[in-house]
């Protein structure tokens, strides 16, 4: 049985849904229960003990699955009005986030499915924390309501294979109190190909293919995979990225001599056109007008990330175990590069700087001992590292010229994924 | 009236070299006069000529905006038409799909606490552990028998709050299962 507050009962409830539980046992307590003195949560708890030994004893499972249903071909609706018409309806079932949408016709279906070899029924996962059945035809369903063309459908494709992944832990990303989002890298021939915004403000605007598929990734995740605010989407404040995810793809073209691209890097071929996807926090940029040698430079960017990371990060042992990806804008790759150093020696010498000393750990924080056992013994004056090992630190090229490069914290229990683009 | 009294000057009729001052009463009476007859001098007949003008005028006028209006409407209404957006039936297809879920048993719960070993699971937010505690505390009081097991004590590698990920959530699942709960009781504390 579980305990949960007045503000996340239905989160619970959701959750339990989505594993196969539909009426769980549950003990309702008011919120918060966090940040609040030890005398208030010790009443919480003595008000909360009758009810507590109530469902304990007494609970008896009642509710009913909804039934399974075909998933392909997917069910039409009828609608009478305009465009705008749609667009309301559509926002008022819940059938979009409130951005215009183009109305999804089978005729433009069946236009976009000319965009992939794969079958319309194939079923590429369940979405969750809804467990929504996530078809190719479903994906071009949203490829068409976000204006995609049909040649971005197997980028389309790949994203959300990626998505579906366990090691992603979208459901963690998408369901948490966090200002989380998908982050998506594409690399290889792909990206020229149908023009992925790689160079200047390439994860931002007039980019087509970017904002589009950012934008149906984030349709089947909130749509097919039900992750709307106010629940189960428990985002505090949530973020533009709800909306279009970061999506950019690696500046290859400005890759030093010697450095492989990230696809590369994560085991593929040059020649293959890969798609990455990690759940992150929102990045922070790191400004460097200023630094001559690599030295100065990781020392700064170090010294600027190491406090940033408090997203509860040195809280969540966890979090030291994951990739964390490091958007190197290509003059700062270039004054690496010059100086002869190789991308290992950048993950050295980043893992070396970037630490925080345990003296700065909140006193209450949980998981030390498992924090000592993975990284040995500490005392307050040990500076713990963001990560274990200095390989879970990813470089990627990131964007055009100006002296910025950007971190992508991964937000807890988020690995990357990559996916190969199969047209 | 400074263009007025000017052309006056020209056209008076006077002595070109008479003083200003001759010009002025004559220039004040034209004037007066002028304005007299506008007011009450004109006849009877010049009224009823000038509205029967005026009534041409105005017939004419309407005549010829009703004109305009019929050939602005007959030539402008079908592109006005095509520019707006016409309502229409539209199939479209749903894009939510359907989900699928499988069932899971719970155990069914013990009908009574008494010597029965209740596990209780922390996820590591702030207060989780002192709301644990005190239920606890309250268990051992009240439930005669009963065995408590504090997760975080015994198991701390389940205590992850953000774990989240599937296969972490199993770990824990078989973690705490190897204490050979009757019931877990967990806290999602936030």
């Amino acid at each position: 049985m579980t305990i949960a507050t007045t503000e996340f009962i239905s989160l619970a409830k959701d959750t339990a849904l989505s594993e196969g539980v539909p009426d769980g046992p549950f003990v309702i307590v008011p919120h918060p229960m966090g940040m609040i003195p030890l005398s208030e949560i010790r009443k919480k708890a003595e008000d909360a003990f009758p009810e507590i030994l109530k469902v304990a004893t007494e609970w008896k499972p009642v509710g009913k699955l909804p039934p399974l249903k075909q998933a392909y071909p997917a069910e039409k609706l009828k609608i009478q009005g305009t465009i705008e018409d749609i667009n309301k309806i559509f926002f008022a079932k819940g059938l979009s986030l409130g951005l215009p949408i183009i109305p999804p016709t089978p005729e433009r279906i069946q236009e976009m499915l000319k965009g992939t070899s794969r079958k319309p029924d194939h079923v590429l996962g369940l979405v969750p924390p809804r467990m929504g059945v996530l078809t190719v035809e479903l994906v071009a369903v949203h490829a068409a309501m976000a204006g995609c063309k049909p040649e971005y459908m197997p980028v389309l494709v790949a994203a959300s294979e990626a998505l579906l992944d366990p090691r992603a832990n979208w459901r963690g990303a998408t369901t948490t109190t966090a200002t989380s989002a998908a982050l998506v890298i594409v690399n290889g021939p792909i990206v020229d190909e149908i023009g992925i915004g790689s160079r200047q403000g390439a994860a931002g605007a007039e980019n087509h293919a970017n904002a589009t598929i950012g934008y149906a990734i984030n349709l089947i995740a909130d749509i097919v995979g039900g992750s709307k605010p106010p629940t189960p989407d428990k985002s505090t404040l949530g973020g533009p990225a709800d909306f279009v995810c970061w999506i950019f793809g690696e500046n290859e073209s400005k890759l030093p001599a010697g450095w492989q691209p990230h696809h590369v890097d994560r085991g593929f071929k040059r020649a293959d056109s890969v798609v990455t996807l990690m759940g992150i926090y929102p990045p922070v940029d790191n400004i460097d007008h200023w630094s001559t040698t690599p030295e100065e430079h990781i020392n700064w960017w170090a010294h600027l990330i190491t406090p940033l990371l408090s997203i509860g990060g040195p809280c969540w042992v966890s979090q030291m175990e994951q990739p964390h990806i490091l958007g190197l804008g290509p003059e700062h790759a270039q004054l690496l590069a010059e100086a002869g150093w190789t991308k290992d020696r950048i993950r050295k010498a980043f893992w070396e700087k970037a630490r925080i000393p345990f003296s700065a750990w909140p006193k209450g924080c949980p998981n030390t001992d498992i924090l000592i056992k993975k990284f040995g013994p500490v005392n307050p004056d040990t500076l713990i590292p963001i990560t274990l090992r200095p390989e879970e630190i990813h470089i990627v090229i990131a964007g055009g010229s100006g002296k910025h490069s950007h971190f992508f914290p991964p937000f807890p229990g988020c690995f990357p994924v990559s996916k190969q683009v199969k047209k | 009236m400074r263009q007025k009294f000017l052309y006056f000057v020209c056209h008076s009729g006077l002595d070109p070299e008479s003083s200003l001052f001759d010009y002025i009463p004559a220039f004040a009476g034209m004037t007066a006069w002028e304005i007299t007859y506008r007011s009450v001098g004109r006849t009877t007949l010049d009224v009823a000529e000038e509205k029967k003008g005026v009534r041409e005028m105005k017939r004419r006028s309407a005549g010829r905006r009703i004109t305009f209006l019929i050939l602005m409407i007959v030539f402008t209404f079908p592109w006005v038409l095509m520019a707006m957006e016409r309502v229409q039936l539209w199939e479209v297809v749903d894009p939510e799909g359907v989900i699928r879920i499988e069932p899971i048993k719970i155990n069914p719960h013990p009908l009574t606490l008494e010597g029965k070993t209740v596990v209780l699971r922390w996820n590591g937010k702030h207060n989780g552990d002192h709301f644990l505690n005190r239920v606890a505390e309250l268990l051992r009081e009240n439930v005669k028998g009963i065995k408590v097991v504090k997760s975080w004590e015994v198991a701390p590698e389940t205590v992850d709050p953000i774990a989240g990920n599937e296969e972490r959530s199993k770990e824990f699942a078989k973690k705490i299962s190897s204490l050979k709960p009757d019931i877990v009781i967990g806290a999602q504390a936030d």
